[in-house]
């Protein structure tokens, strides 16, 4: 039977590679913390403080000039704004998805990604937040969107309106990733407390940390409380952009209009998050040495979400292209038409090419465990689905019912700033998280090692 | 298991896990009996009220096929995951997954009645000069329409029996990781044919009966709905063959518990899809979208409709969100009964109101067709059931499936 | 010596140790226990016999608060206090109060989660003993301890240091009280 137990080790791979020990962990982990971060560190926020500047500008021209910096028009009223909006809001599906979802299945692998996934998802959102602020026009009138009583108007939300559900979806959304994300911290930070050399560091960990001190009464109340969160959030990361695709779907505007948008969109956000996730982990866990944590293993179980996530999507584009023909419907039959070889084609091809095409790779394995093309697959990945909801505002808008009303979209200077500039602001975020919290769950890890899952049974 | 501690003497005490032939002849002649009895009334009901057969046999048949789909998804799944909890439980998956083999012949009937109960299969329907229905009517045509039923079973017969050729044949040699990896290759390309052929299927059977409606979810809708049932039908097979005395030690609370939790999620996720397709619809309110409810929340379907949400989704919502509620058998058993039970009320509400359109209508047909559709699949499920062992004896981890416990 | 003693803690290489040695001072009538470890040792709660909170509850409570509050303000906002057709919706509905129903009903619940953890935990709480002992840092890295508090009828802390030695403890140290720097 030797054969066979061999074969048993090979079904369940270990899950941190190399010799190991819970105090290597936390040395790795925390030196990412504890020492001056390396060149690349330094390049990489040179360039992202860079592109925050710029969305510095972006955002002072709009405020000072208005909407109009903007190619938005008639009848293409939403553009890169929204399109922007959605994009953030997917990546930020993935963290929640690795630390609530992956939890409640038992993916002991994600223990090692889930700590910066999640703050990817934090960040994200906050870039996402941003977009529906500033283009309303009055962003500082954008507390209005809250049924807070207030004077100059004299009235409440519409809470008829989907995007009033997106207000609720998202803030909520924010919330608790945040809520989540600090539990698992807390344990975290107590190490890095306990290991701190400087009185700033020891003050500043110690009050994030709580005076967490491991207790077997903390671990217990702490481990139900990370299990309700990750039950309230896999049903949340569901619905919020299941509510995202409301905002569309809600409309009688073809294209727009399916029933099928918000498990789509779903998939989409997870797929994109994914994406994002692989292509700065790829990064990350090179310059800081990580490769024993962040596996190929483990990058391989990215790589089969991103190709599971990928056929969810092409599905959805292929049911919808066939409902609109089979449908009947001459306006649905006209947009679909129109996206596949009017002028937007390119953008559609692009879409379908990057999202549905190239992830076919990550049917093999040796594409899977190749960090140079997972690498590549997941940059053009991130590419198709900002094209996906690119594509489904303006091809939808820019056709409106009456040929007279018909007109078509061009951005502006202004519109590739704020979004180079989202990614400028999203970024600085993430670096400063790697230079200032743990970026890698320890506790986590330790507790999936085979030394801390050897239970007593009592 | 008490007492094994090694593979291979788990792997003898699987192999001898097997139905008593005595007892495996007894409930075989049951259900005979009951299919006989079931296609004879049938028959004369069909003599007597053609319509009123042809949708009673339409539920019935997606009854029986819906639960057979959603055990081949979950039994690719549990390959393709490489998953261990479920390992004890797998064989008795994929004896209700190979009914799934019955399903094409079991189809003729409906085959045989398209024009009774589809109105784009009678002549002339579809305007020839009308450029809306052009699409249709290729796509409605005979020689299209039967094509894409071959394709169909093909599809769905050959996985099925590759899944469960791979499994029983690690019975007889062993298991090794080259079957391991073997199942989960055909497991991957099986699940996406699995969503094609089943979404395109659920189009033609149950979307096209309101021939100008339609609604890009549906395919989900009806996938998820089997997969519910599926899980309450693994769910009451493991309990009564416990109630009989098998496999007492091999699936034990700490399965059932997990079971508990796939069927309290696809339940949310079945109402999640209802949800959404029902909000989108009210919100647009076109009416070629919201004439397919109009029939359905008017009348006494509004009473099937509300018991649906209620049944269908508060039900297992409620009553199974309690760990403890998960971990008690007879509740668990309580509760999958009653999503069996909500699977029919579910295809009921969607075919029914094609042909009683003025209110919810019961006939023993229902019954009698059940009675045969079911138990000539039951019977097949059976069959093989008898002739292997009740859990994978082969697998290799078998001994972390018996392990398993949620912490 | 006066110096006041909150208790001793002795350090274990393995959880299991920590495990078996919790166990074994239970066995002896020691009821003034605590166990520190860098993770979750399951079974302690089990050892050390406390009932794991209810927080399940409290967060279902939440919830349906959240839900309430949520219906009642989509409900009086929209149909009561301002009432404006629009869209020719009605002035509330189920139908479109179900998402902003949901995230209420999610927020306050993982408020209540979070918050019944740090309720229950006791937490923030800067100040403990255990927490002033440079000999106990690494217990967040990879030491696991068993701490008994001085408070214990069977304290003494000769033969309770002598106990732990017996039971596999690589160190133990003292765990001085308040009033001492």
């Amino acid at each position: 039977m030797a054969e066979v137990v061999l074969h048993s080790g090979g079904l369940n791979p270990p899950l941190v590679e190399g010799p190991t020990s819970f105090a290597r962990i936390t040395d790795d982990v925390c030196r990412i913390v504890e020492n001056k971060p390396p060149r690349a560190w330094y390049v990489a926020m040179g360039i992202s403080v860079t592109l925050t500047l710029i969305l510095g500008v972006a955002l002072y021209l709009l405020f000072t000039r208005g909407i109009g910096v903007w190619g938005n028009n008639q009848p293409v009223a939403w553009a890169f704004d929204i399109t922007n909006f959605v994009f953030w809001i997917g990546i930020g599906h993935a963290g929640t998805l690795i630390s609530a979802i992956l939890f409640l299945f038992r993916q002991r692998w994600r223990t090692s990604i889930n700590r910066a996934a999640e703050a990817m998802t934090i960040f994200a959102v906050i870039c996402a937040g941003m977009f529906p602020l500033i283009h309303v026009g009055r962003p500082w009138r954008a507390y209005w969107l809250f049924p807070i009583p207030n004077p100059y108007i004299d009235m409440w939300p519409n809470f008829r309106s989907p995007l009033i559900w997106d207000v609720f979806a998202v803030s909520t959304y924010f919330t608790v990733s945040l809520l989540f994300w600090y539990t698992g911290l807390i344990p975290d930070l107590a190490t890095l407390r306990d290991r701190a050399r400087t009185k700033l560091a020891r003050w500043a960990y110690g009050l994030l940390s709580l005076g967490w001190r491991g207790s077997a009464r903390h671990w217990s109340a702490y481990e139900k409380a990370y299990l309700l969160l990750a039950g309230l959030s896999t049903p949340l990361v569901i619905s919020v952009h299941s509510i995202v695709s409301f905002d569309f779907a809600v409309s009688i505007l073809p294209g727009w209009h399916a029933t099928i948008f918000p498990p789509y969109f779903v998939a989409g956000a997870i797929f994109s998050g994914f994406a994002m996730v692989i292509t700065l982990l790829v990064i990350a866990r090179r310059v800081y040495n990580l490769q024993h944590l962040i596996t190929l293993h483990h990058l391989d179980n990215m790589n089969k979400i991103l190709l599971a996530t990928s056929l969810i999507v092409g599905y959805s584009y292929a049911v919808e292209f066939f409902t609109a023909f089979f449908s009947g419907n001459p306006y649905e039959r006209f947009v679909f038409t129109n996206r596949a070889v009017g002028p937007y084609a390119w953008a559609i091809w692009t879409m379908v090419f990057c999202n549905v095409v190239v992830p076919q790779l990550l049917w093999f394995r040796r594409f899977r465990r190749s960090v140079p093309w997972m690498f590549v697959i997941a940059i053009l990945v991130n590419i198709g689905m900002w094209f996906e909801r690119f594509n489904i505002i303006v091809t939808s808008l820019h056709r409106d019912f009456l040929p007279s009303s018909w007109g078509s979209f061009r951005p502006t200077v202004v519109d590739f700033m704020t979004l180079a500039g989202s990614f400028g602001l999203f970024l600085t975020l993430f670096l400063l998280f790697l230079r200032f919290l743990p970026a890698v769950a320890m506790a986590e890890v330790k507790a999936v090692l085979p030394d801390g899952r050897q239970e007593v049974r009592a | 298991m008490s007492g094994a501690t090694t593979s291979l003497e788990l792997s003898v005490a699987a192999t001898a896990c097997r139905l008593r032939p005595e007892q495996w002849q007894r409930v075989r002649i049951v259900l005979v009996a009951l299919a006989l009895f079931g296609w004879v009334t049938s028959a004369w009901g069909w003599s007597q009220d053609t319509q009123q057969f042809h949708a009673s046999y339409l539920v019935s048949f997606l009854y029986v096929a819906t639960i057979g789909l959603g055990a081949t998804l979950f039994v690719a799944i549990q390959h393709l995951t490489t998953a261990a909890w479920s390992v004890t439980s797998r064989r008795l998956m994929e004896s209700i997954m190979i009914t799934v083999l019955a399903a094409p012949a079991l189809f003729i009937p409906v085959i045989r009645g398209l024009d009774v109960l589809y109105r784009w299969a009678q002549p002339g329907f579809f305007d020839p000069d009308d450029p809306n229905v052009a699409f249709k009517r290729v796509f409605f045509s005979p020689t299209f329409y039967e094509s894409r039923m071959v394709v169909y079973f093909v599809v769905w017969c050959v996985l099925a029996w590759l899944l469960y050729q791979g499994s029983v044949g690690q019975d007889r040699h062993g298991g090794s990781m080259a079957a391991v990896v073997k199942l989960r290759r055909w497991s991957g390309p099986g699940v996406a044919a699995l969503f094609v052929t089943v979404t395109s299927a659920a189009v033609d059977w149950v979307m096209s009966l309101e021939p100008y409606w339609y609604s890009t979810v549906f395919g989900i809708y009806v996938f998820a709905g089997g997969a519910v049932a599926f899980v309450a039908a693994i769910i009451i097979l493991a309990l009564g063959l416990r109630a009989l005395g098998y496999l007492r030690e091999w699936i034990h609370v700490e399965h059932y518990h997990d079971w508990g939790k796939w069927l309290f999620a696809l339940s949310v996720f079945w109402a999640y899809l209802a949800y959404s397709q029902y909000m989108l619809m009210w919100y647009a309110n076109l009416p070629e979208e919201t004439a397919w409810y109009q029939v359905r929340l008017n009348g006494s379907w509004r009473w099937v409709s509300l018991t649906l949400a209620a049944g269908h989704f508060g039900v297992p919502f409620l009553g199974l969100m309690a760990r403890r509620a998960k971990r008690s058998l007879p509740w668990l058993g309580a509760i999958a009964g009653w999503m069996l039970l909500m699977h029919w009320v579910d295809l009921h509400w969607l075919v029914m109101p094609t042909v009683h359109e003025h209110g919810f209508h019961l006939h023993w047909l229902d019954l009698s067709t059940w009675l045969a559709v079911g138990a000539t699949a039951a019977l097949v499920g059976w069959w093989v059931m008898g002739r292997h062992p009740l859990v994978p004896a082969g697998d290799l981890r078998l001994a972390e499936s018996l392990e398993h416990h949620n912490e | 010596m006066t110096e006041p003693l909150w208790g001793i803690a002795a350090v274990f290489e393995t959880p299991q140790q920590l495990l078996e040695a919790a166990r074994e001072l239970r066995r002896r009538g020691v009821e003034r226990l605590d166990a520190l470890s860098p993770f979750p040792v399951h079974g302690m709660d089990r050892v050390l016999g406390y009932r794991v909170p209810p927080l399940g509850w409290v967060v279902l409570v939440a919830a349906v608060v959240g839900a309430s509050l949520a219906l009642a303000l989509q409900w009086w906002t929209g149909a009561i206090d301002y009432p404006l057709h629009v869209g020719g919706k009605p002035l509330f509905a189920w139908e479109f109060s179900v998402p902003v129903t949901f995230e209420l009903a999610v927020l306050l619940g993982a408020f209540a989660a979070f918050g019944g953890m740090l309720w229950v935990n006791r937490l923030p709480q800067y100040e403990h003993p255990v927490l002033c002992v440079d000999g106990l840092a690494r217990v967040s890295t990879d030491e696991f301890v068993l701490v008994v508090e001085a408070s214990d009828s069977q304290f003494d802390e000769n033969r309770m240091t002598r106990w732990l030695q017996e039971l596999g403890a690589v160190r133990v140290e003292r765990i001085p009280g308040r009033g001492e720097s």
